[in-house]
């Protein structure tokens, strides 16, 4: 059951990645009670000494526990994680961080991991898992994120720190997150449901690709321009190699030029957007500080992404099955609204470990919005279909799956 | 009944964030690169909040004691940490006075500054052989033996556009890879093997096997005690399904090896969202530390990239102007059909709109 630090002689696989300029694992594991032998072995053998373990509940947790198994039981019989949710926008104070250290020391074998969809994995002894999960809470955090429910909440840092966010990522996640507390933190899903806010089109949290179930803050009509800003830019930025984005668009011409929609014209120092044309992609406001989003602003909901090569369909880049909903703070009501019935929909439909993108497909997007009682906005549509098939329900045909 | 245990608390980001960013929430304006790692954000209230973006080792790992170093270096030189989407770390809220310091320090603790702009950004990888059982390769060390050989890029300002690289360890992804500029998927190349008695045993759900398998490559047989299940291998694509249903009763076999993609996006700039393509399906792996071929194949991918790229373009977007045959016959890969994709008939082209033997393609 216990994790021995380990003084294998041998460690000659792990000793090479220790070495070396960019950040190594081993460099951490060795400064923590880890096996290291478990990973030496993998190493020398190809093979991950883990075994079959999987999200087994250390009562009453249901979820945010993971034990992993173990091939080599005389090395360690398992690995026992806590994942602790993730604090939409990632940011952590100092405070909280050495809380966190503190928890890791105490309770467990001095390690801690991000995972690469944002909880925080903390190393801990299946003893002392209720002990970690009562100190984790003093800090204002809480465990979930492992099987078939729904996963943390990421989020990118949105208008706390970003001067390109439309709308104010972090804050949408932590409602949502709040309606949806039990589901974090009770597995009654079909599969897992990964979830995020993005807080613009340039989905820097990969709520398109990587997320189930995710919104990205957007906006309607033409950018705007600040015509002292542009000044400014024509001063100084556009010839600093410091700008952001200087280096991709050099001058307004270039810009004019790269706009994807063709929407923009050149007008002495400075550019007019046709909001007809304008495609909202962003580029313009990446490239020039003194062209920001429009004030009509909201979150698209994008539906089914998944990186994995389970299940029927293998990756997906999710679908905007409703491209703008009104984004209103505190509450975000009609966002919460949305994430909350889908949950249910999914629920109710999703076969056993189907993924939400899988079961789209299966149902028929269509059929999906029905279901969800949304009249389907024509903007949604990439282009129509090209077979004459559908089941028409005033002749006799079903209306629902 | 609920207890005490889960307590329901869902993170709150305004008990983290400094006074500095919630006086300033919604007021920035702009943002410029101060150096390469280091990121300028400018309030319209005239604030400045300055971020330092460290590399972290791959995985994501730290021992409590870096994790405690960088809370103190927080502490002392910014106002809050932030885990970025492609777990790097910043530091937010530095004292600009005090940069030069602060980026000495970080390096020392073995931290590098950079991973922003037309860098290497943070090479994204998941647990691999340290934390996870299903993974075919590991991809934390190759993470490392590349960044390694990379190194330089985290902080030159030397390609095209940003290049970000991900490393999932199996074909469930977790590391990421099919949404990057180059994705390395750890894959099996043999049949999964299955073991009837440990499926009888473990009281394995098989209709579950059977209907979560994507290409119905597996059947229902009786064996002695119970049910097992028969694999179709002229329909298997080693997607590890039925090895997550059934971990005891059904082991991935064979050669392990790695998958690269190239191509990937999000963000709606330029063309949209868009996953990664085949480049090589698959490179054998020996040792995760002796992957020469595959990093050889990586170095060159983004030298052909860094050479004929017009500024501003990622992989997918020079290789979407060039062509693909012309990406291949630069890179001097040879064609391999299964570059085409046998479940999706739409990677075949229906067109005739070909660049016969023409390398630059650009129209």
């Amino acid at each position: 059951m216990s994790l021995e630090m380990d003084q294998h002689p041998e460690s000659t696989l792990c000793d090479r990645l220790s070495q070396g300029p960019y950040p190594s694992h081993v460099r951490e594991l060795r400064k923590s009670s880890y096996p290291l032998r478990m990973l030496e072995e993998g190493l020398r053998a190809n093979r991950t000494q883990w075994g079959a373990g999987g999200y087994v509940s250390v009562p009453p947790l249901l979820s945010g526990v993971s034990i992993i198994g173990s091939s080599r039981p005389e090395i360690a019989s398992e690995l026992v994680c806590l994942r602790l949710l993730s604090v939409p926008g990632g940011f952590l104070s100092a405070k909280t961080m050495r809380g966190i250290a503190e928890v890791a020391q105490r309770c467990g074998h001095g390690f801690v991991r991000w995972t690469t969809a944002g909880s925080l994995e903390l190393g801990i002894r299946r003893e002392d898992m209720l002990d970690a999960v009562a100190a984790a809470n003093e800090l204002g955090l809480d465990v979930g994120s492992t099987g078939d429910d729904v996963r943390s909440i990421s989020a990118c840092p949105g208008s706390f720190r970003c001067d390109l966010a439309v709308v104010n990522a972090p804050d949408i996640a932590y409602s949502i997150g709040c309606a949806t507390i039990d589901d974090q933190q009770f597995p009654g899903m079909p599969n897992k449901v990964k979830t995020a806010v993005a807080g613009c089109p340039n989905d820097c949290v990969r709520a398109q690709m990587q997320k189930d179930h995710a919104f990205v803050g957007v906006f309607r009509g033409a950018p705007e321009v600040d015509r002292e800003m542009m000044d400014w830019w024509f001063r100084e930025g556009v010839h600093s190699a410091s700008s952001a984005g200087s280096w991709a668009v050099k001058g307004l011409d270039d810009l004019v030029r790269a706009c994807p929609g063709a929407a923009m014209e050149r007008r002495g120092d400075s550019v007019e957007i046709d909001a007809a044309s304008c495609l909202h992609c962003m580029l313009c406001i990446n490239s020039c500080p003194a062209i920001r989003p429009g004030s009509e602003r909201g979150v698209a909901w994008v539906v089914g992404g998944k990186y994995g090569h389970r299940g029927a369909n293998g990756p997906m880049v999710g679908f905007v099955l409703a491209p703008f909903i009104p984004a209103v703070p505190p509450d975000y009501e009609e966002v919460v609204e949305i994430h909350k019935r889908f949950l249910d929909l999914y629920a109710d439909y999703g076969r056993r470990k189907e993924r939400v993108g899988d079961m789209l497909v299966r149902l028929g997007l269509r059929t999906v919005l029905e279901l969800m009682d949304l009249d389907p906005d024509p903007a949604i549509l990439q282009e129509p279909a090209h077979r004459m098939f559908v089941v028409w329900p005033e002749a006799g045909g079903g209306s629902e799956p | 009944m609920r207890g005490r245990f889960p307590a329901g608390i869902m993170p709150n980001p305004r008990e983290q964030l400094p006074d500095l960013l919630l006086r300033n929430e919604g007021r920035w304006i702009r943002h410029e690169a101060l150096r390469p790692g280091v990121l300028r954000h400018v309030s319209s209230s005239g604030e400045e909040c300055v971020t330092v973006r460290v590399q972290l080792p791959p995985g994501g790992v730290l021992s409590v004691e870096s994790f405690c170093a960088l809370a103190d270096l927080v502490d002392e030189y910014a106002q809050v940490g932030r885990r970025t989407s492609r777990n790097a770390f910043e530091l937010v809220g530095v004292d600009v006075a005090r940069l030069d310091e602060l980026v000495e320090r970080l390096a020392k603790r073995g931290f590098p500054v950079g991973g922003t702009g037309r860098s290497l950004h943070q090479i994204k990888a998941c647990g691999g052989f340290m934390t996870c059982q299903n993974a075919a390769i590991d991809s934390p060390a190759i993470a490392k033996v590349l960044g390694d050989r990379l190194f330089g890029d985290v902080m030159a300002q030397r390609y095209p556009s940003w290049l970000k690289i991900s490393i999932g360890g199996c074909p469930n992804q977790c590391g990421g890879g099919i949404e990057a500029d180059i994705g390395l998927l750890g894959v099996f190349k043999g049949l999964p093997q299955v073991d009837d008695a440990a499926i009888v045993e473990s009281q394995c759900d098989v209709p579950l096997l059977c209907f979560w398998c994507p290409t119905g490559a597996i059947k229902p047989k009786a064996v002695r005690g119970g049910m097992s299940v028969e694999i179709n291998p002229d329909r298997c694509t080693r997607c590890t399904s039925c090895s997550n249903v059934c971990p005891s009763g059904i082991e991935m076999g064979g050669q392990r090896g790695v998958a690269v993609v190239v191509g990937g996006s999000a963000g709606n700039a330029r063309r949209g969202p868009r996953l990664a393509r085949l480049l090589v399906p698959f490179i054998p792996l020996e040792s995760p530390l002796e992957c020469d071929r595959l990093l050889e194949l990586v170095v060159l991918v983004i030298e052909i990239w860094a050479e004929g790229a017009r500024v501003g373009e990622r992989i997918g977007d020079f290789v979407d102007r060039i062509g693909w045959p012309a990406f291949l016959r630069r890179l001097g890969v040879d064609f391999d059909p299964y570059l085409i994709d046998n479940f999706d008939p739409l990677s075949v082209r229906r067109d005739l709109r070909i660049r016969w033997n023409s390398d630059n393609g650009s129209c």
